[in-house]
């Protein structure tokens, strides 16, 4: 790794003095196992390391009725993984990290540093978007930004200088609904050729879909919201045929990369299959709560 | 044989405390006083004219002792199996894996900083990637000299008449079939430390399956280098995997050792993982054309191949495999009437070595595929056609192989019965069952002129004992298998008894831990010493006891007249009165065991191995329709290997062959994309972790070889050779859909069951 | 710019000069010496370098070594006993027959045994999981899980 300046500030305060103090490339460090990946390639090489790895005050799983699920920035993909409260509350949280990267990253890889990757096809800012999260930032002011808008491009996020994520926020899970997530893996915990990760709320006397949230991942440069086909499922009872056109219409609407894993058309493919097994899977959560 | 005391039981491996400790030296944790640290820079470019390296910026670098490039390789040097490949490359490189340039510095940070000080101006040739391309009239030559990129190996083996067998066959089945690379993915990648004495002579630290041919090619290097009547002595280091991967020597090697004379100071070249994938060499990728046919019975008539290698750029002994494909092609099955022609071909891709099974995978995956469509044609159930057409004991076959020992029957029926074949085949409900068999050279092969391997044993003072051998402990457990066997001998325990392999400065000669042949040639050649030790141990306790030698026997160390056991000695004793008495002497024995195998004949007639390894693998998978994934439910690989000598370490060989049989047929794949490797990281490179390994049972069929070191054969590499078939099978029982080209992925799956619904075969 | 650190490592206070760019693995081998810790790949993918921290497995090529401040690192060279005796785990590798060429099995035992120091009979998942990122190619994985289980729960 080339060279760079080291610091590791213990609050969130200072860090973000010396975030908003720092000229040149500065890259935040928190849990670095892609990060450091990148380095060591010299891919990336910062003039500034601000490691904020040791801010206990950032290393918290919270739960309330009313707010929902807090995960601090600095909260590992292993404390999510084995969480009580996430396994109660929001099950598909323990069963993507179960299939995230190995056990060495989730005991040292963390949720902030996860999500600010960018990457499209790594599984957390897809469950967080169809869970409707927003994420907190601070800079100079604070900011909640849904967790939606925050990916840009491949690898870009909206983070400005001084700015660092401190805390994903989970929205209480709605009455009747449902959610899953389902990836296409080559080997257990590899990022998956295509993911899907899917929302959806079900009228419990209708049977009728009241809402869907579909995000697929690696097939696209940022994390992709399936509108198309969530609006092909609300206002319907979803039936095996209607999710064949939902997933038909996902197909049609990723714009997917073709790379030694897959080719652009299988990817076309599995968008459809694995948005179809993710759906079924929420909905099928989501009558079961009924 | 009688009452066996170590043979036969499961006894650990003697050095897994040391390497369970962290305590077992790699060639990674070597380091020698004064050594540099050696990097290498690689072409940019598959195909390309170097119009100027400038190095002056690289040398400039502080901590930077050394820059060499082509021009400091001493009288056009070049090595490999016909002498084709400079270490470093001058005027034009051919491969992305060509060496231009190299460095020592003091750190390996500092020489891989130097790396990208070296400017480099090349000129981009267009380049050959399709060696069917290759093969064209009109195609650039690879090597201009050579005037044709087809290599001058004349592979070809005929037997009996196969258009006569054509005409005769009630079925017949032809397809094509293509392998894909896939590289040995040693955990311990590959290294070096080259160090000169004062008067150049060379002490390589090396990870070596070869050291005393390594030894002569390395003697041969200092030769041309300028450098007569030197000594080299290789001292291996513990091997972190070889799998055939270390059987040839390689530039980085050349290269070490250019650096140490430049320097006069050793140098340490290990690769990272990124150049092991790139710079070690990988299974050769094949096509393959292949038709068989049987009579009305099922009974086979003929078998047809032909078969194209690419060879990469230059030229290793991944383009002798051929020989060792004729194995399955000439004798699996009775088959009377054979044609097989191979032919390599150059082409700018990454040239390819010898890889746990040498090109019998790739066949067998033909053959055995091929034989399913067969016996689809024939209305015959897959099992049926191998039971029929199954080896036997006292069988020569058409390459005149003399089949000794074959469990190649039981094999089949130990994989129909754990699989509930009967009730599991012929479904075609997702879920199917598919097997395939193997022979394999089990008792050595003579590739080179002597396939000998030499063993002294020394007794000391105190009743221990050292055997000092030629062969190579690679982690498949030799130096345990060599205890075991010199143990059982004298009547000792195996704690007692001291290998050395490792210095050939010390150890006898031998060709190398390949072809399975370590326990069988290895293993005959200790016993023979053993015996010749105890027969003096013998003689000379009979003196002291006043008995007759054949009234003796040894046990744990003490020597004693089975009549009274009162009389007895022990064997440190023994040692002791030869060595304090006057005129004494001491007790040494060796023996140099070369197996009477033969060489190919013209024809590539002879029997190549003393007896041969037999196997059937079977397993049941599950075929996602919708994704094409794979998944395996049950895998049974049953395998005659003569005598177990040790059950514990040959289920590890089963085991890890087995898996890794599983990657080569599902996943793994080094992706070259127009002569640049595209996937070379674990990252992207699937080699099967834990999740990945299916139940498996390993299933060991004994038979009992006369010319076996107390029966056994050799077990290194069959576990993997019969397992893509076996796969391939299966999911066509499962779904009806065949997959001739691997790796299985699920993408092609899917795309198969997709053409299949269209209609289309 | 060398800065300090203080940590445990293999039980004993250790205090060190390093350069912020290093990772552990790169202190543990190359300065301190203590080889037992293989570097596999560097990029975090076959897990030959895993070392215990705070009773978590990690990997050690992708952990910056300013990191260890304060905390309590255990590597291959911690696990067996000063006499030379081996840890149940490290026994259990020797006996089941789990060792090949050996490359990847110091990880190994720091992977499994990060597991076993937490749970005394995991199930054969959890085993599985433990070693999900360690590679091996020459066991085939089988041996390994074996030896793992014959320690779970004491045998």
């Amino acid at each position: 790794m080339k060279d760079f300046n080291y610091s590791a500030p213990k609050t969130v305060k200072e860090a973000i003095s010396l975030l908003g103090s720092l000229q040149g490339e500065v890259k935040v460090l928190c849990g670095g196992q892609s990060m450091l990946v990148l380095m060591k390639q010299g891919m990336l090489a910062p003039e500034h390391i601000v490691d904020i790895k040791g801010i206990s005050e950032l290393d918290y799983i919270r739960f309330s009725e009313e707010k929902g699920l807090t995960i601090g920035a600095l909260a590992t993909h292993g404390a999510v993984e084995k969480s009580p409260i996430v396994k109660e509350k929001y099950p598909v949280l323990a069963e993507m990290e179960d299939n995230l990267a190995v056990v060495q990253t989730r005991t040292w890889g963390t949720i902030g540093g996860n999500v600010c990757h960018g990457d499209p096809a790594a599984d957390p800012p897809a469950v967080f978007i169809a869970l409707s999260s927003k994420y907190k930032l601070m800079g100079k002011k604070e900011r909640i930004v849904n967790a939606e808008d925050f990916y840009k491009d491949l690898l870009e996020v909206d983070l400005e200088h001084g700015e660092l994520l401190v805390e994903v926020q989970v929205p209480p899970m709605p009455a009747n609904s449902g959610v899953a997530q389902e990836k296409l893996m080559v080997q257990k915990g590899d990022m998956g050729i295509v993911g899907a990760a899917a929302f959806v709320t079900v009228n419990p006397s209708t049977g009728i879909c009241e809402d869907a949230r579909i995000v697929l991942t690696n097939v696209a440069s940022i994390p992709f919201r399936a509108k198309g086909s969530e609006k092909v499922l609300i206002g319907k009872k979803i039936d095996e045929k209607l999710l064949e056109e939902a997933g038909q219409i996902a197909s049609e609407e990723v714009d997917p990369p073709a790379d030694t894993h897959g080719s652009e058309e299988y990817r076309r493919d599995m968008a459809r299959v694995f948005l179809k097994r993710a759906t079924a899977k929420a909905l099928q959560r989501a009558q079961q709560k009924n | 044989m009688g009452d066996l005391k170590v043979i036969g039981k499961r006894i650990p491996k003697k050095d897994a405390p040391l390497k369970t400790t962290g305590a077992a030296v790699y060639i990674q944790d070597m380091k020698v006083p004064g050594m540099l640290y050696g990097r290498i820079l690689y072409s940019k470019y598959p195909h390309a004219k170097i119009v100027k390296i400038d190095t002056s910026k690289a040398e400039a670098l502080p901590g930077v002792k050394v820059v060499l490039t082509g021009a400091d390789v001493p009288n056009n040097f070049k090595f490999g199996f016909i002498k084709d490949n400079p270490p470093l490359k001058t005027g034009k490189v051919l491969s992305t894996r060509d060496e231009v340039a190299a460095v020592a510095a003091i750190s390996p940070e500092i020489a891989e900083e130097a790396l990208d000080l070296i400017n480099i101006e090349y000129e981009e040739l267009p380049g050959i990637f399709d060696p069917l391309e290759a093969m064209k009239e009109g195609a650039a030559m690879v090597h201009e000299e050579f005037k044709s990129n087809v290599l001058k190996m004349p592979w070809k083996f005929v037997a009996g008449d196969v258009e006569a067998a054509k005409k005769a066959s009630a079925f017949i089945a032809e397809d094509t079939f293509s392998t894909q690379w896939v590289t040995h993915c040693c955990l311990g990648t590959s290294g070096c430390i080259a160090s000169l004495d004062i008067n150049n002579n060379l002490t390589m630290y090396s990870n070596t399956q070869i050291p005393s041919l390594a030894q002569n090619d390395f003697l041969e290097a200092l030769k041309v280098f300028g450098f007569k009547n030197k000594r080299v002595r290789v001292i291996q280091c513990v091997i972190g995997g070889g799998f055939g991967s270390k059987l040839d020597t390689y530039a980085y090697e050349y290269i070490a050792i250019l650096l140490a004379l430049k320097a006069r100071k050793p140098v340490k070249i290990v690769f990272s993982r990124e150049d092991e994938f790139l710079a070690t060499s990988p299974r050769q990728c094949t096509i393959t054309k292949i038709s068989q046919g049987c009579d009305k019975d099922g009974r086979l008539t003929f078998r047809e191949m032909e078969m194209i290698l690419d060879n990469g750029a230059y030229t290793s002994w991944g383009a002798t495999t051929p020989s060792v494909m004729m194995v399955p092609i000439s004798s699996l099955y009775k088959v009377p009437n054979i044609f097989y022609r191979a032919k390599c071909v150059y082409t700018n891709n990454t040239y390819s070595q010898a890889f746990r099974g040498y090109g019998n995978p790739q066949a067998t995956f033909a053959i055995e595929s091929n034989l399913d469509q067969l016996a689809e044609k024939a209305g015959i159930d897959p099992l049926e056609i191998r039971r029929i057409n199954a080896n036997e004991p006292g069988e020569v076959t058409p390459q005149n192989f003399k089949i000794t020992s074959c469990g190649m029957k039981e094999c089949i029926d130990e994989v129909v019965n754990r699989l509930d074949w009967k009730n599991k085949s012929g479904k075609h409900n997702g879920r199917g069952v598919g097997m395939a068999s193997l022979i394999h050279v089990g008792g050595a092969a003579r590739v080179y002129k002597s396939d000998g391997c030499g063993t002294i044993i020394k007794v000391d003072d105190n009743g221990k004992v050292d055997v000092i051998t030629g062969s190579s402990e690679i982690g498949q457990g030799s130096e345990t298998i060599i205890s075991q066997i010199v143990a059982e001998v004298l009547g000792m325990s195996i704690d007692d008894i001291n290998v050395i392999n490792n210095d050939t400065d010390v150890c006898p000669w031998d060709v190398g831990a390949h072809a399975s042949r370590t326990t069988f040639v290895a293993g005959n050649s200790a016993l023979g010493a053993a015996q010749k030790i105890k027969t003096q141990i013998m003689e000379i306790a009979a003196k002291n006891l006043g008995e007759s030698p054949e009234a003796l026997e040894m046990k744990d160390g003490i020597i004693f007249s089975v009549k009274d056991k009162e009389k007895n000695i022990s064997l440190g004793k023994v040692l002791r009165k030869v060595h304090y008495t006057l005129g004494g002497r001491m007790l040494v024995a060796e023996h140099f065991y070369d197996p009477p195998n033969e060489n190919f004949d013209q024809n590539f007639k002879g029997n190549l191995s003393v007896a041969y390894a037999y196997g059937a693998h079977g397993v049941e998978v599950e075929v996602d329709k919708e994704t094409g994934q794979v998944k395996i439910l049950n895998y049974i690989a049953a395998h005659d290997v003569g005598k177990a000598l040790n059950p514990m370490l040959l289920e590890g060989q089963i085991y890890g062959g087995g898996l890794m049989g599983i990657g080569y047929a599902l996943g793994e794949k080094m992706i070259w994309d127009k002569g640049y490797l595209k996937n070379g990281t674990f990252l992207d490179y699937k080699m099967p972790t834990v999740q990945d390994a299916p139940p498996v049972q390993a299933v060991i069929v004994e038979t009992d070889e006369q010319a076996g070191p107390f029966g056994a054969k050799g077990i290194g590499e069959p576990g993997l050779v019969p397992t893509a078939p076996a796969i391939a099978n299966a999911i066509y029982d499962a779904v009806g859909v065949r997959i001739k080209d691997l790796p299985i992925t699920p993408e092609k799956v899917l795309a198969a069951l997709k053409e299949k619904e269209k209609g289309n075969p | 710019m060398k800065k300090e650190i203080t940590f445990t490592l293999n039980k004993e206070k250790t205090i060190m000069e390093v350069d912020p760019q290093w990772t552990l693995l790169h202190l543990l081998r190359e300065v301190l010496e203590m080889t037992g810790t293989k570097e596999g790949c560097g990029y975090g993918e076959c897990g030959a370098c895993t070392v215990i921290i705070d009773g978590e497995a990690v990997n050690s090529c992708l952990y910056p070594v300013m990191e260890v401040e304060g905390r309590s690192v255990m590597t291959i060279e911690g696990v067996a006993l000063k006499d030379g005796s081996l840890d149940p785990i490290q026994q259990a590798f020797v006996d089941e027959g789990a060792v090949q060429c050996g490359f990847c099995i110091p990880g190994m035992i720091m992977s499994s045994k990060a597991l076993l120091d937490k749970k005394d009979k995991p199930t054969e998942e959890e085993i599985k999981e433990s070693i999900e990122g360690n590679l091996c190619r020459c066991t085939g994985y089988v041996k390994i899980v074996d030896a793992i289980k014959s320690v779970a729960g004491g045998r």
